[in-house]
This record gives C-alpha cells, sequence and structure tokens, in this order.
C-alpha cells in the first residue's frame, strides 16, 4: 500500500450523558446540529478538505447509527481508491474481548490499522467539536518546528479556563506543563483535542502506556504527560476562529443559535470550504399563506404556516397553522401542532408536539429538551 | 425488479422554453429551486427498480454528464445497474436529422445488447410521479402491443398546447393521435411514455427509418396506429408539461403550494438529484416571505410573495419579489421590485429598480447577467 503522509483518527466513543435523552439511542457525535448536519460532518469534512484522505472512527457507546453513518464515506467525497472512512468500534481479539479504556487505548487497539497505512503522521481528534479547521496547515506547522506532537489550543477567557485542559507555553509556543482544569490556571491557551503526532513517537509511547496497569489510557492524562517527562518537544499550535464543545442542552442550543447571526464566525454559506452531510431527497421548504420566517435557518423539506422566529429549522420539518416557534431548535421530521407555543425547546427527531401545547418559556433558567424516553 | 430497460427520450421542437433553453438542453432545466427536470423520470425509473437506463440527449450534453454522472445518486447500482448517456454518433447535416429514432438507429447494437425483454420509453420534459412496474403489468395483462402513459386533463385549452392527444375507444384502445391545438377542453394527452417489447421497439425505429429518415417515434407510432393494437395506460396523478416558459412558471408557481407539491413529493418515492452541499436557508430579522417554496443555501432578508427561490439565492432587505422564479445562484439587491419574472441562474439584478412582465409573458432575465 502507499504510504499515506498523514491519517486521521476521530475519538467518537463518547455517550455526551449532559445531553440526557438526545443521546439515548446514539453516540454524541451523531447528533444533530445546524439545520442540516451531525456534530462528526464537522471533524470528517475538515479531514476531506485538508487533503486528509483516510480516517478512522473510534465508535464504542451506541454505535450502530454512527457507524452506519460514517461508513458511508461519498458524502464527504472520502471514496476514492486511496481514501476512505473506516469505522473501528472495539472487536474480540485471541486474548478476549476489549473495550476501549480510554481515548489512548482506544488508538492502541488499532495499531494495526494504523500501521498498515504506514503514516508518518497520525491527527487525532475528538468527534465532538463544532469548527472549521485546516489540518494541512496544522502539519505544516508541525514539521516546520520539528515537534514531536502539535496540539490545537484556543484563547479562552481567563476566568473560563479552569474549565478546560490547559497548556502551558513558554514565548516561543513550546508547552512545558499541562493542567487539566486547573482552579489557578496559568495560562489561557485551552486545548482543543485536536493532535499530531509523528506515529513512531505515539506508537512507542502507546505500547509503553499499555504496559501499566496504573494508567487510565488517557492522552490528556497519560500520552501527553509521559511526552512532557521524556522531554519531547511538544507545540502549541494556535487557532483562530469558532470552536465548540457542544457537551450540554444549553451549549447544543447556545451554538445553533449563534448561527442566526449573520456575520457569525463559522459561516457554513462559504464555499470554500462546505461542511458535507448526508444527502436526504427531500424537496425545497414551503412557507405556506399563514406562515412567516424571520432571523432564522430552515433546512429543505420542512414546511411552515405557523410563525417561526429565533430558531433552527431541520429536514421535514412541519409547523403546522398558527403555532409560534421562538428561540427554539427543531430536529427532522418534528411536528409542531395547530397554535402550539414552542419557546426556548429543542425538539429531538419524529416527536409530534400536539394541537395548542405550550412548551417552555421565555424566562426559563435552561433550555427544555422533548424528545423519546428511553 | 423491473424487467425493461429504460429509455429517457428526448423532445422534438413541439418543446420551446425559449430563454431558459438556450442555455443548457431541456433535461437540464432547473426545476422548483432545486431539481432538474430530468430527475423526475429517472427517479420514477430507479424508484420502479429499472436498473439499466439510457438517457438520450440531443444537443448542449455537458450540463447532463455532469449532473447524472454514474448515476449513484439515483440509486443506480455502479456493478449491476448501468446509466448511459447517449447522443447521435454521426453527423448531422441538418438539425432536421436530430431526431429520436436516428439517435437511436446509431445506438441500435446498445439497445439489442440490452439483456431486457421489455423497453420503457419516457420524456424529460413532463413532469410527475408514476410506478412504471404498475404499466408494465397492466402492459402484459392488456396482451397490446404498445402501451401509451395518458392523462386525461380539463385544462387541453390553454395547457399541453402541441402535446399529443390521443382518441380512445371504450376499451382504451387507441384510434386516432394528433397534436393539441387547443381547441377543446377535454382531452387525453399522450406523455410520450410507451412499454412494448424490445423487438417491436426495434422493429418501429427500423420502420420509421424505411418510411422517412426525418421521421420521430411519435410519428412512426401515429402512423401505424392501425398496424399494431395501442393502448392507453390511464394517469390520474397531476403532470405538468415544460413545453413552453408559460407552462415553466405555472408549474413551478403552482408547485409552492404544499398541498399541490405534496402530490409529487412523496417520502416514499423520493425525487433524487445531485447535492450541492448547500447550508439551510438563512432568514434576517427583515425577511417577510409568503406563499414561496425556498431552497437551500439562500439568504432572504427581503420580501418574497408567491414566488420560487433557487438554491444560493440573495434577497436583500428592501427588495419584493412577487409572482416570480429566481433560479440557483441569483441575487436580487435592495430596493428591487419583481413581479411576474424569470430570473435565469447567477444573473444580479441590482441596478434596474423595477421589472413587471404578465402571467402570459413574464419578463426573461438571461444567465449571469447584471441588470
Amino acid at each position: 500500500m502507499r504510504q499515506n503522509q498523514m491519517l486521521g483518527m476521530i475519538l467518537a466513543g463518547g455517550r455526551g450523558t449532559r445531553l440526557e435523552d438526545l443521546t439515548n439511542k446514539v453516540a454524541k457525535p451523531a447528533v444533530f446540529f445546524g439545520g442540516k448536519y451531525r456534530i462528526i460532518d464537522f471533524p470528517l469534512s475538515n479531514c476531506a478538505n485538508s487533503g486528509v484522505h483516510v480516517v478512522g472512527v473510534l465508535t464504542q457507546y451506541e454505535s450502530v447509527l454512527l457507524n452506519s453513518y460514517v461508513a458511508q464515506d461519498q458524502k464527504w467525497g472520502l471514496d476514492t481508491k486511496d481514501s476512505g472512512v473506516f469505522v473501528l468500534p472495539p472487536r474480540e481479539k485471541s486474548d478476549g474481548f476489549g473495550m476501549y479504556r480510554g481515548t489512548a487505548d482506544a488508538i492502541t487497539q488499532n495499531i494495526d490499522f494504523i500501521d498498515q497505512y504506514n503514516p508518518e503522521y497520525v491527527l487525532i481528534l475528538s468527534g465532538d467539536h463544532i469548527y472549521k479547521m485546516n489540518y494541512a496547515r496544522m502539519l505544516q506547522f508541525h514539521k516546520d518546528q520539528s515537534a514531536d506532537v502539535t496540539i490545537a489550543v484556543l484563547e479562552v477567557p481567563l476566568k473560563e479556563a479552569s474549565r478546560f485542559g490547559i497548556m502551558n507555553c513558554d514565548e516561543n509556543d513550546v508547552i512545558y506543563e499541562f493542567e487539566e482544569k486547573p482552579k489557578e490556571p496559568k495560562s489561557n491557551l485551552a486545548s482543543m483535542g485536536i493532535y499530531i503526532f509523528s506515529w513512531k513517537q505515539l506508537r512507542k509511547s502507546l505500547l509503553q502506556d499499555l504496559k501499566d496497569d496504573k494508567s487510565d489510557h488517557d492522552f490528556g492524562k497519560n500520552i501527553i504527560p509521559d511526552f512532557l517527562s521524556t522531554k519531547k518537544k511538544l507545540m502549541a499550535y494556535r487557532f483562530k476562529g469558532y470552536w465548540k464543545d457542544v457537551g450540554t442542552l444549553d451549549s447544543l442550543w447556545e451554538s445553533n443559535m449563534d448561527l442566526l447571526d449573520e456575520s457569525n464566525a463559522l459561516d457554513l454559506m462559504d464555499p470554500s470550504w462546505k461542511i458535507y452531510t448526508e444527502d436526504v431527497a427531500a424537496p425545497p421548504h414551503f412557507v405556506q399563506e399563514h406562515g412567516s420566517v424571520v432571523r432564522s435557518i430552515v433546512n429543505q423539506g420542512s414546511v411552515i404556516n405557523g410563525h417561526v422566529e429565533n430558531s433552527v429549522l431541520f429536514t421535514n420539518v412541519i409547523i403546522e397553522e398558527g403555532a409560534v416557534v421562538k428561540d427554539s431548535v427543531i430536529m427532522p421530521n418534528a411536528v409542531i401542532g395547530k397554535n402550539a407555543r414552542i419557546e426556548r425547546v429543542i425538539i429531538a427527531s419524529d416527536i409530534e408536539i400536539s394541537e395548542n401545547a405550550v412548551v417552555g418559556s421565555a424566562d426559563s433558567e435552561h433550555i427544555e429538551l422533548i424528545a423519546k424516553n428511553r | 425488479m423491473c424487467n425493461a430497460l429504460g429509455i429517457i427520450n428526448f423532445e422534438d421542437n413541439s418543446v420551446d422554453v425559449t430563454g431558459l433553453a438556450d442555455y443548457r438542453p431541456i433535461p437540464s432545466l432547473t426545476f422548483m429551486g432545486r431539481y432538474r427536470l430530468i430527475d423526475f423520470v429517472l427517479s420514477n425509473m430507479t424508484n420502479s427498480g429499472i436498473s439499466n437506463i439510457q438517457v438520450y440527449v440531443k444537443n448542449k450534453p455537458r450540463s447532463v454528464y455532469e449532473h447524472l454522472g454514474t448515476g449513484r445518486h439515483y440509486n443506480i447500482n455502479s456493478k449491476h445497474g448501468k446509466l448511459r448517456i447517449m447522443h447521435g454518433e454521426e453527423p448531422i447535416q441538418s438539425p432536421i436529422y436530430n431526431t429520436d429514432i436516428n439517435a437511436f438507429k446509431s445506438n441500435i447494437q446498445f439497445i439489442e445488447e440490452a439483456n431486457r425483454p421489455y423497453v420503457i420509453i419516457a420524456p424529460s420534459y413532463l413532469v410527475y410521479t408514476i410506478d412504471f412496474n404498475d404499466v408494465l403489468n397492466y402492459h402484459i395483462g392488456s396482451k397490446a402491443d404498445v402501451t401509451v402513459i395518458t392523462k386525461p386533463t380539463d385544462l387541453a385549452k390553454t395547457s399541453f398546447i402541441g402535446c399529443e392527444t390521443l382518441i380512445l375507444d371504450k376499451d382504451k384502445h387507441i384510434v386516432s393521435a394528433e397534436a393539441n391545438r387547443g381547441k377543446y377542453k377535454n382531452r387525453n394527452i399522450s406523455l410520450e411514455a410507451y412499454v412494448m417489447k424490445k423487438e417491436l421497439f426495434l422493429e418501429l425505429i427500423d420502420l420509421a427509418q424505411k418510411t422517412s429518415s426525418l421521421f420521430w417515434l411519435k410519428d412512426v407510432l401515429r402512423d401505424n396506429i392501425d398496424r399494431y393494437n395501442m393502448n392507453a395506460y390511464i394517469h390520474r396523478g397531476i403532470v405538468y408539461p415544460i413545453n413552453s416558459l408559460a407552462e415553466y412558471k405555472r408549474a413551478n408557481l403552482e408547485l409552492t403550494d404544499f398541498h399541490v407539491s405534496k402530490q409529487l413529493f412523496d417520502q416514499d418515492w423520493p425525487i433524487m438529484t445531485r447535492t450541492s452541499d448547500t447550508p439551510p436557508t438563512h432568514y434576517g430579522k427583515t425577511a417577510l416571505v409568503t406563499k414561496s417554496s425556498v431552497a437551500n443555501g439562500c439568504k432572504i432578508d427581503g420580501t418574497i410573495i408567491n414566488s420560487v427561490i433557487g438554491r444560493g439565492v440573495t434577497v436583500k432587505e428592501g427588495a419584493v419579489v412577487i409572482d416570480s422564479i429566481l433560479l440557483p445562484g441569483v441575487t436580487v439587491g435592495s430596493g428591487i421590485h419583481l413581479e411576474q419574472v424569470i430570473v435565469d441562474k447567477n444573473a444580479r439584478v441590482t441596478e434596474v429598480r423595477e421589472l413587471k412582465g404578465t402571467a402570459d409573458k413574464p419578463v426573461y432575465v438571461k444567465r449571469r447577467d447584471r441588470i
């Protein structure tokens, strides 16, 4: 097989418990976002647009939907002879069946997959972040700096820094210390969970980590500290732009609402960096006689005969006459019945809201979720 | 699986969509701001389980090749199925020789080779949905030589002008055929969709060639109405003929009403097309939209009433669009008033303050024009 310069590995095994009933039957990377997409479309499209042509997706929690979704690699144009998206759930091996015990273990258990491609570099990504990034530029930086590992970082407000993994760097952005959620952060450079490793180095470190019974087999807790303690060169790669970890219902709602601002930093309209997703055969959307839409985004197949304001409507959503939808996210195939009032709510896919129902309120502390119970 | 070779035929010269058709062949006309006309007949075929399909193109094939590709997005299996785009291989001395029969003749070996006992032939300028299995089963049961899909209409005085009308006896046997000149209200319109045995199809091509080198398939059928047993299959669903700019506009605007369009768009019978990966449409604070259909990737800040808005269209604040069709990529600047206008792809209307057509004579703005 031809040598692959940089292989992508997306960690997509997490449940995302704080997304409550949205992740009952699907893993967090498969959660809907932005009127049309699933969260994992972002790292996968970034890979496709950055020339990372072979991508392994490590799945574990409720992976049926996610596996079938990412396996159709033509969605992202990753279906040429030299490219592909490969689903890598835990598997039975001669020494037993091993769940992925941590983020690093997920990679360790797939060393054989990576070795097939004999890559020079491996790009480790998280499957549950919303952002657009050119990994080719990050790789160039990694090479220019002759780094052993390069970690993408985002400048966050210092008062919020204690929520993140913080990289402490010298004046040349060389990382000398990593602190997970520090109480008193020394820097505001938060790790985005995006790593470029030179594969030989990472492979060695992973095999060593495998032997350590006390290890959590985690990149942040074990692998990065190992690279630091063995005096490897760790570089911080500063990312400027929109990035969001949609870990809670409030933050999922918020990042959907971010898109309503016409000059939002994510800019899904940019034709030079498209986000690819499932191609659903649905007609355009229809605004009917009693329908009105302001400051919202609407996807194909929807039929609007009520009032929609400050909201995100996914595919094939129906808003019946007299219904009012405000500050809400309505996922695919949901129906909002006649004269229903929806405010500050996330409605999961395939939910039907009955006539005259009132859901959510303008002054609620948190966003309400309407989803099927487990 | 449907045991027939699918043939998507091209239209004859009675189809004249002035303006739009100067830039692309009829199968590539944008429809409902998102589709191309050929998506309907092709989706009908693949949804019916027809996996071997030949598309005949009269002229300007580039957009057809680009749009259809391998046919994977229409569910055509790249190993077991086959989508072929066909055109005449011999030089054409004059446009009058550019007939469907001549195109079939120059590709005759591919029709002969197709390992299917039946052929289903349909053009792309007629927009409707149908399960061809029902038609094939009806055809086999009726023991007719040729089955013609037929739409009874009461709009024949104003619509379906130039289409072929069929006179049927009480057993739906076709007695005679003539072009619709708009003289009568109720007519049976031939949808130029035919089911027959492949051998008979080959025989008809031969017969046409022997009679006149200018003959079309519909000419040879009309000419031999007494020789063969031809039956009508009555189709009750909605049908839009896209054979003039006025009909193009009528079809698009009628379909902005969801009660009409849901007769055409059924989730169990998807109309497939090539995706262009556009994001959802963004509505701004000043958007005012009613009775319209809007494709993806638009930025809407103006007023839109009873119109079809194509993919990636920008309507700026203060613009007013009424009874109009904006094809993909069009920009309408602020303060512009459009009424009864068809704006072709990627045109920018930013300077002229007002454009007004009439229901019968919409104003047409050229592709990539700046006005």
